[in-house]
């Protein structure tokens, strides 16, 4: 079987749906989850092209018996998982004190949470064939820090501490953990930038633009490659220089 | 469904095949043998035996816990013990 098996966690929309598009033009076996699914997810399954190397299941990232009856399923009719992109999540903006307790919850469960258990089980495979590439999709807004988004920042920094702390657990395997922190893209989750909004982001970003999914994508081709072979707990951020 | 054998030969595969990737010499192994000071497993070592006693086994005892285990013996035990009790499940 040529191409790599791939899973990519929340596919069906947004920056998700670029990466598992572009593994599967790479050729790539990719599979993919959320709660339900798109046009999109329905359009990979009856392509000719790439049909026989895609996978949907609907299931919720928060049931963690869902998760583990995925992956041993992957498990089983892949026989290997090569990758793991943990890129599902989700943003509810607003200040904190008046923040709702269940869009807290819902953002450490899904963005940080279910990352780690995904990542355990996930894991558990790449042990056993002592190879892999875990990728965590992380924010600038980790780092940076942004007015409105403190829990999804948390989350967000979460998944670098993760990242940093099992690259080094599984380095002996030969597993490499690593990060990628986009900036602005042009996504759903930006769409509720109003222009002004937009503008400013541009004028602070040195190459000129907002960035798109393929500019992560091809970061994320690169971690899942052998030409990272040497590269494992750090994260890399793809915002056109925004944050230079 | 994994193919049935004594578990003992599985688990003593398991240790001798994580020795062996960790680039040590697998000689006798005895019940009373630790799997830290004596085996020189590590943590990881460990948790590869784990993930493939599950799959030779079919069952995997730290699934929900995290049973102490010391010594090579104690760790054939556990896996006996998990085995009769997923049989009876």
């Amino acid at each position: 079987m040529n191409g790599r098996v791939v899973m990519v966690s929340g596919g069906s929309r947004g920056l998700g749906a670029g990466i598992v598009d572009g593994l599967l033009r790479r050729g790539d076996y990719v599979v993919t989850f959320s709660r339900s699914k798109t046009p999109l997810i329905e359009r990979w399954e009856s392509d000719s092209v790439c049909s026989d190397r895609f996978r949907f299941d609907a299931v919720d990232i928060r049931d963690d018996g869902a998760m583990e009856s995925l992956v041993r399923s992957v498990k089983r009719q892949f026989s290997r998982i090569d990758g793991l992109v943990n890129n599902a999540g989700i943003a509810r903006d607003g200040v904190l004190a008046l923040a709702a307790m269940d869009d807290i919850d819902q953002m450490l469960d899904i963005n940080l949470r279910a990352a780690i258990v995904l990542a355990k089980q996930v894991s558990r495979v790449m042990l056993a064939q002592q190879s892999g590439s875990i990728i965590n999709i992380s924010s600038i807004i980790a780092e940076r820090g942004f007015s409105g988004l403190a829990s999804y920042a948390a989350t967000k920094a979460g998944m670098l501490g993760m990242t940093r702390a099992l690259a080094r657990e599984l380095g002996p395997k030969n597993i490499r953990v690593n990060a990628v922190a986009p900036g602005y893209l042009e996504t759903e989750m930006s769409s509720g930038l109003d222009d002004g909004q937009k503008s400013q982001i541009i004028r602070r970003t040195p190459l000129g633009r907002l960035g798109t999914v393929e500019d992560v994508e091809s970061v994320v081709d690169f971690l899942l490659s052998p030409a990272s072979r040497f590269i494992t707990g750090q994260t890399i951020t793809v915002d056109g220089g925004a944050t230079v | 469904m994994p193919p049935v054998e004594s578990t003992r030969d599985a688990v003593l595969a398991a240790v001798s095949g994580a020795m062996s990737q960790a680039g040590r010499e697998v000689a006798e192994v005895h019940d009373s043998d630790h799997l830290g000071d004596t085996l020189k497993l590590s943590s990881l070592d460990f948790a590869v035996v784990v993930v493939n006693l599950e799959t030779a086994l079919g069952v995997d005892p730290f699934r929900t816990a995290a049973p102490r285990v010391q010594t090579f013996g104690q760790l054939v035990d556990l896996y006996e013990k998990a085995r009769v009790q997923s049989d009876e499940d």
